[in-house]
């Protein structure tokens, strides 16, 4: 009786750290809807555009948000405006010259300031940016929202949990090397982005 | 052919104040698609979607105006035929 119980408990705690384990999500979404939207201020009217061309792998233990790592790509190729002038030029060599720079990559190294309410995580996550083949230390601060076996509603006949990252930060073209010699009285120098990204994680 | 330039030149510029107008009095530039947000269901993510729309600008305004005015002005060049 005493060997059954040990079992179980055993199994039962063998359990608890396997569910506790950290997690790997793959944030390539099959459904395109993981987006970064950024904005400059402009005369006319502001620069507003998308891309959509994210994958990476983030590494989440609900048990310990704050040990979140993982790395970010963006395919520069995935820029799009509405004025398909401005898009020649975005991805043009003064710009963001796409051809010779196809990726931009975040790097998570830490995370400070965590804070957990239910499945919800805030924190200020440091990480390496590189664009245009220049790196840069930044603070992003992220909301993480844990989805627990919510991976089927999203994709059917697919079972796993799913992990919801956005956040908000702005970084200076002038940092890396965006249309640099362009002054700030045409465009600003303060890009505004904003990140929606959703990982999955598959049983 | 004077008539002819300058019925072009009223033609291009009405022409593209009512397109401009009709197409939703937008004071940027010119877009060729237009961004329209959708909120994912299960993760109450922001989507993007871009949709192929043709938005006249004020670029467009101006380059309707260049047009009308370069004609307008051309038919002052064509003499005026002799009857």
């Amino acid at each position: 009786m005493k060997t059954k119980l040990g079992i179980i408990v055993g199994l039962v705690s063998l359990g608890s750290v396997v569910l506790a384990a950290p997690q790997k999500f793959d944030f390539k979404d099959p459904k395109s809807v993981n987006n970064i939207v950024f904005q400059l201020d402009a005369p006319l009217e502001s620069i507003n555009g998308t891309a959509n061309g994210i994958s990476g792998e983030v590494t989440f233990d609900s048990s310990d948000p704050g040990s979140i790592n993982g790395k970010i790509t963006l395919a520069t190729a995935t820029l799009h405006v509405g004025n398909p002038m401005q898009k020649e030029h975005l991805h043009g060599a003064m710009w963001m010259d796409v051809t010779k720079y196809p990726e931009i990559i975040f790097e998570a190294v830490k995370a400070e300031n965590v804070k957990t309410s239910g499945n919800d995580t805030t924190a200020d996550v440091t990480g390496k940016l590189t664009v245009k083949g220049i790196t840069k230390a930044v603070v992003v601060p992220v909301r993480i929202t844990y989805l627990k076996d919510r991976l089927k509603d999203r994709i059917p006949n697919k079972q796993g949990d799913l992990l919801v990252l956005r956040a908000k930060f702005s970084i200076k073209r002038s940092d890396f090397n965006i249309n640099a010699r362009n002054g700030e009285d045409k465009v600003s120098d303060e890009i505004q982005l904003s990140l929606s990204l959703a990982g999955m994680a598959a049983k | 052919m004077k008539k002819i330039l300058l019925a072009s030149a009223a033609a291009l510029l009405l022409g593209g104040v009512a397109a401009w107008f009709c197409g939703g009095r937008h004071w940027g530039w010119t877009k060729t698609s237009v961004r329209t947000t959708k909120i994912e269901p299960v993760t109450g993510l922001e989507e993007q979607v871009w949709e192929k729309r043709f938005v006249p600008g004020v670029d467009f305004l101006v380059a309707t105006a260049a047009g009308g005015g370069v004609l307008f002005f051309s038919s002052f060049l064509v003499r005026k035929k002799n009857h």
